[in-house]
């Protein structure tokens, strides 16, 4: 159902926006805060009707909108869930959205739903494998969308090669643009004992159409070293603001996206991450990614 | 050999929900024993969401057992009835089945009636749109076919019936009323409807939720009628015609086919 009121422009801007959550629709319809965007999980809009496609409706009027999937199990071997994709072309043709994402994860085996994003062995098989279903997902939504790069918590022996290197390589074949989420980065960094910047430094970041920042959780693995958990719970912490401001002084200006999905605070808490972000991106030119990201 | 990703994600996948499984065998260890507590990461990832999607759906059971007892029985229903679509919403329609036969949860004879009544409100929050119809349109039909009309209803429309006060104990327990505990012997049909945005949980009593049941079916609104009159003696027409009208869960008035059977 196409909607009826014009909406503004889809480009999503090279500012800072948050996930956009229930808790706070009636705030931001109110306020009308000054932010760049939104975005929302894809997933909490596949419902029929109701509450959640009419805030949806009269946010998307005001301000340019991102669809963040979660639940499309690239990662997996089996073949991509035909109703899934079809319902993600049917959001993404009702709300036009700026950008489309999703993760370098899998999700479902045979028909269970495994409610987390689970981890990959970066090889030749999987890459393969996330290579094909990519070029599905954009075949069929007729667009580029981006892959975001995961937090982990273990790796597998049969990994041949680097997460960067796998990433790089996913984008060359199949043309898709790359979200760089730093919070996971810094996650995974930690909990793989490696360092964040020359992880950053290895990144192709002329692919990068959109960033993440949220939060994460201190707890510590079997070893009694410290393990991070990328809980989306709380403020985004110092030292991922600090590989954020490397980030963008090194690629410019990206649309940046504060997630905070777990004992969600008030509007005007998560508002303030985003204009944190915000202060980071201010005086850094756009990043141009015309051609390289095709909006 | 290297497994094949197939085979390593099913390996992954059965690990993941063993609670007290080994980790599987291709994951590395960063130091010298198995790193389990890394791998429970993620069991806990998937364990934590399963059952805060139940507590998202089913507030009022949750109240009425205490956290501590939901969260431990929607553990249980999630080994049993694992979430089959990506669509998290869909999870738990199984519920109120599960609690039915759940020994521990037997002490709360009502609480798989209340999960019933929770999973059709999630229903009608996530139903299509549609407009509903005011009881004046009753007055477009000619007064001698009225009896052999048949009511569409509203996408989110949904009858809950219980041989306990359902409703009052779902407002009670939700912190809707302000009511004492409700006497249990009484007991209440709900219809949960959403004529716009807010999803509306009204009880039935005196023959309405007996009346609505035909009309649902497709019943004609004479036959519907009498056979709630049937059930209740007192049963009063126009009051819980006026009533259904009332909650927009009326979508359109389906007239008698001209020359069809009466």
């Amino acid at each position: 159902m196409p909607i009826i009121n014009p909406m503004i422009a889809a480009e999503i801007p090279s500012r800072a926006g948050v996930g956009l959550k229930a808790e706070h629709y009636e705030d931001i319809l109110s306020v009308k805060p000054d932010i760049g965007w939104f975005e929302v999980h894809a997933e909490n809009y596949m419902g029929d009707g109701g509450a959640p496609h009419h805030y949806l409706t009269r946010i998307r009027r005001e301000w340019p909108l991102s669809l963040h999937g979660v639940g499309l199990s690239i990662g997996a071997s089996q073949p991509l869930d035909q109703d899934h994709l079809l319902r993600l072309k049917k959001l993404v043709d009702r709300y036009e959205p700026g950008l489309f994402s999703e993760h370098l994860a899998w999700s479902t085996h045979e028909d269970i739903y495994l409610t987390d994003l689970l981890p990959v062995p970066y090889n030749r098989e999987t890459l393969q494998t996330v290579c094909n279903h990519i070029d599905e997902v954009q075949t069929v939504l007729g667009r580029q969308m981006l892959l975001e790069n995961p937090s982990t918590y273990i790796a597998f022996q049969t990994s041949t090669m680097s997460e960067v290197e796998f990433l790089s390589e996913v984008s060359k074949r199949t043309g898709c643009g790359l979200l760089l989420d730093v919070n996971n980065v810094f996650v995974s960094a930690a909990n793989h004992d490696m360092s964040a910047h020359a992880y950053l430094d290895a990144f192709p970041l002329e692919s990068v159409g959109e960033i993440h920042l949220g939060g994460h959780a201190p707890d510590s693995d079997d070893e009694g070293c410290l393990l991070l958990i990328d809980a989306h719970d709380r403020a985004v912490a110092d030292p991922v603001w600090a590989l954020y401001d490397r980030t963008i002084r090194s690629a410019g200006a990206l649309p940046t996206l504060v997630e905070w999905d777990t004992d969600i605070p008030d509007w005007q808490t998560l508002f303030n991450e985003a204009l944190a972000a915000e202060a980071i991106l201010l005086g850094e030119k756009s990043a141009d990614r015309r051609g390289a990201i095709a909006v | 050999m290297v497994p094949s990703l197939s085979k390593q994600q099913r390996a992954f996948a059965a690990s993941l929900r063993r609670p007290d499984g080994p980790v599987p065998e291709d994951v590395t260890h960063p130091g010298s024993v198995p790193p389990i507590k890394r791998f429970n990461v993620y069991r806990n990832n998937v364990a934590t969401a399963e059952i805060d999607a139940l507590a998202a759906t089913y507030p009022a059971v949750e109240a009425l057992v205490g956290s501590e007892f939901f969260r431990a029985t929607a553990r249980e229903f999630a080994v049993q009835f694992p979430p089959r679509s990506p669509l998290l919403f869909r999870f738990g329609g199984d519920f109120a089945y599960f609690l039915s036969d759940f020994p521990p949860a037997s002490q709360v004879p009502y609480l798989a009636d209340i999960a019933r009544l929770e999973w059709a409100q999630l229903q009608a929050y996530h139903a299509a749109d549609a407009t509903s119809v005011p009881i004046e349109k009753l007055g477009d039909i000619p007064p001698e076919d009225v009896g052999d009309v048949r009511f569409t209803f509203h996408p989110s429309t949904h009858l809950v019936r219980s041989k306990y006060p359902i409703v009052s104990i779902w407002a009670d327990c939700t912190g809707r009323s302000e009511l004492s505990p409700p006497d249990i012997s009484a007991s209440e049909d709900a219809l949960v409807v959403r004529p716009a945005i807010e999803v509306n949980t009204r009880a039935l009593s005196g023959g309405a939720g007996e009346f609505l049941a035909g009309l649902m079916r497709g019943q004609t609104l004479q036959s519907a009628a009498d056979v709630a009159a049937d059930q209740v003696s007192e049963f009063d027409l126009s009051l819980h015609l006026s009533g259904l009208f009332e909650t927009g869960c009326v979508m359109a008035i389906e007239r008698p086919t001209p020359g069809g059977n009466r």
